[in-house]
């Protein structure tokens, strides 16, 4: 884990922000995690794993590498759409 | 006047000329510079001797400035957009990171927001120097590697 980023948003006494999640279980069955907690840190243990994040309408799935140690899950997950023009051919 | 590759003023204060011309020194540590080597807070540039030249090339080696402080830069930045966070999509598109508007305004960001930013610190163009492992020149559809990426660009 770097350092920096997780020294740098928080108070280094709390530490990162640990969210109670099924990772045992996961890393035994392969099954992926589901969470709405977007603020939980990514931790060294979760590289490897697939997560099922919360953008506020659906659950968006994606797999943890090791660069993403450090950022929050939520970071992964865009919550807005792209703006696109709507088709003339209605 | 030369000083470390960099053409100064004679007439130019050194504390200020320091500041501007070197990328991540800033006007405390130029003043700090300027404090520790004896020099009086108006000095300018015409008014140095070699060895006060000399003195302050040694004290300026301490800091990290320059291309390597950039680098350091621009290596946060990549590791940012390799991790595929908001963050660093938001740099690549060039839009503001931390929810400013976008309808209007945002100009700030455009400006400034590369995934291979520039330091501004010389007048002196920086020059765009290597970097074959990005492109900041195409959208952002092209240049974000994984799947994760093309996931979010279909969403």
């Amino acid at each position: 884990m770097r350092a920096a980023t997780v020294l740098m948003r928080r108070s280094a006494w709390k530490g990162p922000n640990i969210v109670p999640l099924p990772i045992s279980r996961a890393k035994s069955e392969g099954i992926p995690i589901q969470t709405a907690a977007r603020s939980c840190t990514v931790l060294p243990s979760f590289v490897g794993l697939t997560f099922q994040v919360h953008n506020g309408i659906e659950f968006f799935s994606f797999k943890i590498t090791e660069e993403m140690v450090g950022f929050k899950l939520g970071e992964f997950v865009p919550t807005r759409k792209r703006f696109s023009y709507k088709s003339e051919n209605k | 006047m030369l000083f470390e590759g960099k053409h100064f003023r004679g007439n130019a204060l050194v504390r200020i000329g320091l500041a501007r011309k070197f990328y991540g020194l800033g006007q405390i540590n130029a003043e700090r510079i300027c404090a520790r080597l004896g020099f009086y807070p108006n000095i300018r540039f015409h008014q140095l001797t070699e060895p006060d030249l000399l003195a302050m090339a040694k004290e300026l080696s301490a800091y990290t400035i320059d291309d390597e402080k950039r680098q350091i830069m621009r290596d946060n930045l990549n590791r940012k957009r390799i991790a595929g966070t908001y963050s660093g999509r938001r740099h690549a598109m060039g839009y503001p990171i931390r929810g400013q508007r976008t309808k209007r305004n945002a100009q700030t960001a455009k400006r400034l927001n590369r995934v291979f930013r520039r330091g501004y610190a010389t007048d002196a163009a920086s020059e765009f120097t290597s970097g074959t492992w990005y492109r900041y020149d195409l959208p952002t559809t092209y240049c974000l590697p994984g799947d994760i990426w093309t996931n979010i660009l279909e969403f």
